[in-house]
């Protein structure tokens, strides 16, 4: 089989299974409420049908796969809302652990994911949603034989389902990667000062991935690359961008599948609105839009894959290139695609019964998160060389 | 590499070095493929290129000395002068040549684009052995002759009227057509006619005109660029031989929805910046001499130009690659006009944010105000070659499967 009918087999399987077995309704976190994943469905997933572990190597127990296997993934995952924490996991934190230099707790932790048995998340951005390494305020220390993190992060996904917390922090004079045990929300560390890991569920836009504040009390740590890790962290996060600009695609596609499909059956005028010409040309310039967008992920995901196979500093700066331009992208198409689709469902688009708003929802979430489409627009330009 | 040996099929280093040999001898190389000058000798930016005899002279006498080196239909037929090659060929050629400084083509689009194909599709074969060389090498320059005042977006509406002669069987053509890019210098006309009375879409025939034949009157057409590279084309009891009828008598819509899909096929072909208007590296050292790099409008306008064109190049990339594994394309050809105005669209919003003051009179400063021409000529993409509005009709019925509207007219 070629890697084309290899990728058409998963999308099938992926989708097959998730049209089985998503139903988002009872996993809606509204005001507060407590963040819960679908456990039997991130089972199926991950250990029955290994999908956390497409991009760990063999050589970890995960399956080598390539970037491109896992973008289709998260499409299909981003197109169902499928309430699992694959993205914090396989589409933060992997690429992350990906980029760094394989320390024996990195490969542990790539181990645990490509079981399906951890859980992980990425704490990143600081207090007002941003990241950088200038701006990292957390901070890891030596305490005795260990390590523990103080600091706070914000607008962390999945961090009460998470099993640990991968946070980039001050270790010495550089950024590092640290990895924090959730778990251990209160213990004693081997100074015998109380510690503690507090995770907040925000009241979010984003139903169905609500955002958390973490705070980092002395928490025992365990440094996975440093002391300065930046740039390969700069790396890992351009493929956690594509995979977020996948799911992204899958969702502007979705969205208007559904909206091409309540065209052609709901009659007015004696007519489906379908005919109408108003209608069908919004309908073509979203497909425009979708397929640009997943031409443009396609280009992306290859910067991410040469990444992979060479890192260099001439890769990484394609993959940088590569990702922000996906990004801008998918995220003004996932937005326009949702609005629209909404938009052409008419009022029952407006309930809150219909999933348009969850769409809707992800969209805006997905493009502020990481980098709105104007910062990364700007970073491509840099990229460029303009 | 002569047309004879070509049958041997080179190697594709060997075609490759050939190739290098002549472009080497014909024509300068780029000298400064990152300036954005695109020609030594004038200050223009444009898409429209034929509006001269001049302009189209100097592409003929190119495509001559090319097709004379034998790479003037690399991919062609043998028995009509072509040189039998694969598409790969063809594809290696235009690379290697974009990296000399060669007159535009473009004033030969229709010619080779359009008219050729579509001849070779479906002509007799003594219209094929007369005018497929000839086009190729430019010995001949052909025209569309579809679009009429009462048939614009409805092209089945066309009322010229082709007459067959009973005592000759010949055709006897009068009628008005207009939008004909490059009438002024055509030798052959691809017209669509109405040949019966018979239903809507099985009344019409395809005919090549010799455009010098007594009764062919062309009038120039000034368009908002200030430029003339289409006509009014005026029919008046123009005799053609039934040996120059293109498929069937009736069949003629079949002909024009072939030539309209090569059509499309072409336009989408630049696209993705096979044109010179499309090369970032080129977008960039322009701002860069304008000293407008620091602006954040222009780096966000800049920014979407390039993923604009990243994107349309990758949805082209995709439909070949499916092409290629023998799966039905997508709808990425289908998307490619449209892809390409929002593109040149995207281009002049660029160019206006970079510009300003510079775009609305000219300071005298190179590759400023001669945007203009171009910054005109955007809304022409949008109405060519099928309106963007058609391509959507088009696009909503045959890819997403939407109904059609009720039609009013029989």
């Amino acid at each position: 089989m070629s890697a084309h009918d290899v990728r058409a087999a998963l999308r099938t399987e992926v989708r097959r299974c998730l049209d089985e077995h998503v139903d988002v309704r009872p996993y809606l976190v509204e005001n507060g409420g407590e963040a819960r994943i679908d456990k039997a469905l991130w089972g199926t997933l991950t250990g029955q049908m290994g999908l956390a572990g497409l991009l760990v190597p063999e050589a970890d127990g995960g399956s080598g796969a390539a970037v491109a296997d896992l973008a289709v993934v998260f499409e299909e995952l981003g197109a169902a809302l499928a309430p699992v924490p694959m993205f914090s996991t396989a589409g933060l934190v992997l690429p992350v652990l990906r980029a760094v230099e394989k320390s024996e707790p990195v490969r542990d932790l790539l181990a645990g994911i490509a079981s399906g048995s951890t859980v992980a998340t990425l704490a990143l951005h600081e207090a007002d949603g941003r990241y950088s390494p200038e701006a990292t305020s957390a901070r890891a220390e030596r305490d005795g034989t260990g390590w523990v993190l103080s600091g706070t992060k914000s607008f962390v996904t999945d961090a009460a389902a998470a099993d640990v917390l991968v946070v980039p922090a001050r270790v010495e004079a550089g950024i590092g990667l640290v990895a924090v045990p959730a778990a251990d929300a209160r213990t004693r560390t081997a100074s015998g000062r109380s510690s503690s890991v507090r995770i907040t569920t925000m009241t979010s836009l984003d139903l169905l991935r609500p955002l958390a504040t973490v705070e980092f009390d002395r928490a025992p740590a365990q440094v996975l690359a440093g002391p300065d890790v930046a740039l390969q962290l700069g790396s890992g996060l351009d493929i956690a961008l594509i995979l977020l600009a996948a799911e992204q695609v899958g969702g502007a596609q979705r969205c208007l599948d559904n909206a091409v499909s309540y065209a052609k059956n709901r009659v007015q005028f004696g007519r489906p609105i379908g005919s109408f010409q108003a209608i069908k040309h919004q309908l073509v310039d979203l497909l425009l839009e979708v397929e640009l967008a997943r031409s443009a992920l396609t280009h992306a995901v290859r910067t991410a894959d040469e990444y992979l196979q060479d890192p260099s500093p001439a890769t990484a700066g394609a993959l940088a290139e590569g990702a922000s331009l996906a990004r801008a992208l998918c995220s003004e198409t996932y937005t326009h695609v949702a609005d629209e689709a909404l938009h052409i469902h008419g009022g029952i688009g407006f309930t809150w019964e219909h999933d348009s708003h969850l769409y809707y929802r992800r969209a805006k979430a997905a493009q502020l998160l990481f980098g709105n489409p104007d910062e990364h627009r700007e970073r491509l330009a840099v990229a460029a060389g303009l | 590499m002569s047309v004879e040996t070509a049958r041997q099929a080179p190697s594709l280093e060997d075609f490759r070095a050939e190739a290098e040999a002549f472009l080497t001898a014909a024509a300068p190389r780029m000298e400064a493929e990152h300036r954005f000058d695109f020609s030594e000798e004038e200050d223009r930016v444009t898409l429209f290129r034929g509006a001269t005899e001049a302009e189209a002279e100097r592409a003929c006498q190119w495509q001559r000395t090319v097709f004379d080196a034998g790479f003037g239909w690399i991919t062609g037929p043998p028995e009509y002068g072509g040189a039998g090659l694969p598409g790969r060929y063809e594809r290696a050629y235009q690379e290697l040549e974009r990296r000399y400084s060669v007159p535009s083509r473009s004033p030969l689009g229709v010619s080779l684009g359009m008219v050729l194909p579509t001849l070779q599709h479906f002509g007799t074969e003594t219209a094929k052995r007369r005018w497929l060389r000839a086009l190729r090498r430019a010995d001949v320059v052909g025209c569309q002759l579809f679009s009429e005042p009462g048939a614009g977006s409805d092209l089945a509406s066309v009322s010229t009227k082709a007459d067959r002669d009973p005592a000759t069987g010949d055709w006897i053509v009068t009628g008005q057509k207009v939008w004909t890019s490059g009438a002024h210098y055509s030798d052959l006309g691809l017209l669509l006619a109405r040949t019966s009375d018979g239903e809507r879409h099985r009344n019409l025939t395809a005919f090549l005109v010799d455009m010098h034949a007594p009764g062919v009157e062309v009038r120039p057409l000034r368009q908002m660029t200030g430029g003339a590279d289409f006509n009014e084309v005026f029919l008046d009891g123009v005799r053609v031989p039934d040996e120059n009828r293109l498929g069937e008598v009736d069949g003629g819509w079949q002909v024009a929805m072939a030539t309209l899909m090569y059509e499309r096929g072409a336009i989408g072909g630049s696209t993705a910046g096979g044109s010179g208007l499309f090369r970032l590296e080129r977008i960039i050292a322009w701002l860069q001499d304008l000293g407008r790099t620091d602006d954040p409008a222009v780096r966000q306008a800049f920014a979407r130009v390039h993923i604009g064109l990243t994107a349309a190049k990758a949805m082209r990339a995709r439909a070949e690659a499916a092409v290629k594994a023998g799966t039905t394309p997508g709808p990425e050809m289908s998307l490619s006009k449209l892809a390409l105005t929002a593109n040149l669209a995207a281009l002049s919003d660029l160019v206006a944010t970079a510009l300003g003051p510079k775009l609305l009179a000219d300071t005298g400063r190179r590759s400023t105000f001669s945007w203009a021409e171009f910054v005109l000529g955007v809304p022409g993409m949008r109405l060519g070659g099928g309106t963007d509005e058609i391509q959507r009709d088009i696009i909503a019925h045959r890819v997403l499967g939407l109904p059609k509207e009720p039609r009013t007219t029989t």
